[in-house]
């Protein structure tokens, strides 16, 4: 620590019309400016912060600039010998009697190796969940091929259709009509599903946005929709209407909601005694959370194990790599919500996840 | 095939697919009833007119060939034709021994499948037809009395009215005037048409 950290001291209060610091010779050096020998200005501080952390920067360092405030910032610092650093200054305010800031006193560490691994760590993560994603898409190819084939199939009968009614005598024209707006439909609904494929086997780096939670599992039942039935499973869904929005990574959330249904229909194949069923409801709980379950009726999960399966590598499938919770766990906590499996009373498992509400967001 | 007649029922858990199949047949003037699932299907109040039924192996909550089975055991004989994405050979097989007319793979070609349709609803006409038949035969054969009942079942086991009287215990004269009895009233010319319409009515020839 001793050795990437410099002292920082501005005083009086920093800010635009205060010109003085003093630095550490170690703080020039994370700076890249020899010690000494500068004249250390906020003016010629900023100028060394990243353009696109400048107002953040600027703005952390005013607003702790209060009785007790404290600083506490990691931003990017090009070097006038052109090296990009990552940096974390932290900082305490001191006041004068009358609770006027005198002072910012601080220190400066060089956090460029940790920001390094942690963004190795994030693509790591991404490239794996990419790889389990792919794996699962591939469980459902069958599934995925009908929902593509379905709106074909309207395509191509419509048209036949069509081509008789046009050689009827006369000619059936509204008829024709009728079938040309669902060609349209179906071809443009063909074109979606493809579309959304696509998305889910991207390598594209995860990207939040504001979501709908509904629309999000929605989707994944529209694709896995037949996989479903495919297998005599019922599917019964409960979403509570007017749910606030979520800040999340549509594909990553679509992939959680993916593996927790085709974990749920493996979960049922051997299950002939009674009806094959899977529920997913959505609602929001009173400490402004999104609580998503999924529950099957299947083997169920043994509750000496209820943890475990969230293990990488631990599978109580044939071909599974165990992979699937324990990424889907990975990104709900990135998602800063929680996941637990739970085993029902009567028979089968039930998965839940959480998932903040954005905040200022309204039902 | 009489259009007007026939009706060609319809399940498919997709909209889009359901129309277009309606578009289809309804485009060669053949009349049709959608259904979503197979138990809107059973819950309908169906015309009892010749048709077929269009199913999809995939259907929700049941596999198409189970449904089928369930259809068989409650006596509803209407032909099926099957649907399907992805015809894999064992499914066809189990599709056709249990009495499906026909198995397609979506999306089909239009006279592929108006041909299957015609071939399943004249084989709908054709059952109808020997039910009809049998019906018939067994409005016959209640009107017979239990003693013309007994004669009947020994001349079908190709008796004499020799070996009939011995049997039943009365003279040659009452066997044969109660094998006129039958032949009269169950409308056959011969012998031959007798033991056939036996058959039909499933009576065992040998026992009673």
């Amino acid at each position: 620590m001793k050795n990437n950290c410099g002292w920082l001291k501005k005083r009086p209060v920093p800010g635009p019309g205060s010109d003085l610091a003093t630095w550490s010779d170690r703080h020039s050096q994370i700076f890249g400016l020899e010690p000494h020998d500068v004249k250390h200005s906020w003016s010629s501080f900023v100028h060394l912060v990243d353009p696109e952390d400048r107002a953040r920067v600027q703005l952390a360092i005013l607003t702790a600039l209060k009785p007790h405030g404290a600083l506490e910032v990691e931003y990017r610092i090009n070097r006038p010998d052109g090296r990009a650093r990552w940096v974390m200054s932290k900082g305490r305010t001191y006041c004068d009697s009358a609770g006027e800031p005198m002072r910012m006193v601080g220190l400066t560490m060089d956090i460029t190796e940790r920001k390094q691994l942690e963004h190795d760590l994030l693509k790591t993560q991404s490239d794996l969940a990419r790889v389990s994603r792919l794996l699962t898409l591939g469980e459902l190819t069958s599934s995925i091929a009908h929902e593509v084939n379905q709106p074909l199939v309207a395509v191509v009968t419509n048209g036949d259709a069509c081509m008789r009614w046009l050689t009827a005598e006369p000619p059936k024209l509204d008829k024709v009509r009728e079938s040309l707006v669902w060609i349209v439909k179906e071809g443009k609904r063909a074109g979606e599903i493809i579309k959304r494929i696509r998305e889910l086997a991207k390598n594209k780096a995860p990207q939040k946005t504001e979501l709908m939670i509904n629309d999000v599992i929605t989707e994944v039942i529209n694709l896995a929709g037949s996989e479903l039935s495919n297998n005599q499973v019922t599917l019964r869904t409960e979403f509570a209407s007017d749910l606030p929005t979520v800040c999340g990574d549509r594909v990553q959330l679509q992939q959680v909601i993916l593996n927790l249904i085709a974990n749920a229909i493996d979960a049922m194949k051997s299950i002939h005694q009674h009806p094959r069923e899977l529920s997913i409801s959505s609602r929001a709980t009173d400490d402004g959370q999104i609580l998503i379950t999924v529950r099957d009726c299947g083997m169920g999960v043994e509750p000496n194990i209820l943890e475990n399966v969230f293990k990488a590598f631990f599978t109580t499938k044939k071909e599974g790599m165990g992979l699937g919770l324990s990424i889907s766990r990975t990104i709900v906590e990135a998602h800063g919500g929680r996941m637990w499996a739970l085993s029902n009373n009567d028979q089968g498992a039930t998965f839940q996840f959480t998932l903040p509400m954005v905040a200022g967001a309204h039902a | 095939m009489n259009a007007v007649e026939t009706t060609v029922f319809v399940i498919d858990d997709d909209k889009a697919v359901r129309t277009a199949i309606r578009n289809l047949l309804e485009s060669v003037g053949i009349r049709v009833e959608t259904f979503n699932s197979p138990q809107d299907f059973l819950k309908a109040d169906r015309k009892n007119v010749p048709g077929c039924l269009v199913l999809d192996v995939r259907l929700q909550g049941i596999s198409g060939l189970d449904f089928q089975k369930q259809l068989a055991a409650a006596n509803i004989e209407t032909p099926i034709i099957f649907i399907t994405g992805h015809g894999d050979i064992p499914m066809t097989v189990q599709a056709m021994k249990a009495g499906a007319v026909d198995f397609l793979t979506k999306p089909f070609r239009d006279q592929d499948f108006l041909d299957a349709i015609q071939k399943a609803v004249e084989r709908d006409r054709d059952g109808r037809a020997q039910e009809a038949e049998v019906t018939e035969s067994r409005r016959r054969f209640n009107s017979l009395t239990p003693r013309e009942r007994e004669v009947m079942a020994l001349v079908v086991a190709g008796k004499l009215n020799k070996q009939i009287a011995a049997e039943l215990g009365t003279s040659e004269t009452t066997a044969k005037v109660h094998r006129g009895q039958v032949m009269k009233k169950m409308q056959v010319q011969s012998l031959p048409d007798l033991v056939r319409m036996a058959e039909r009515l499933g009576l065992p020839a040998q026992k009673c």
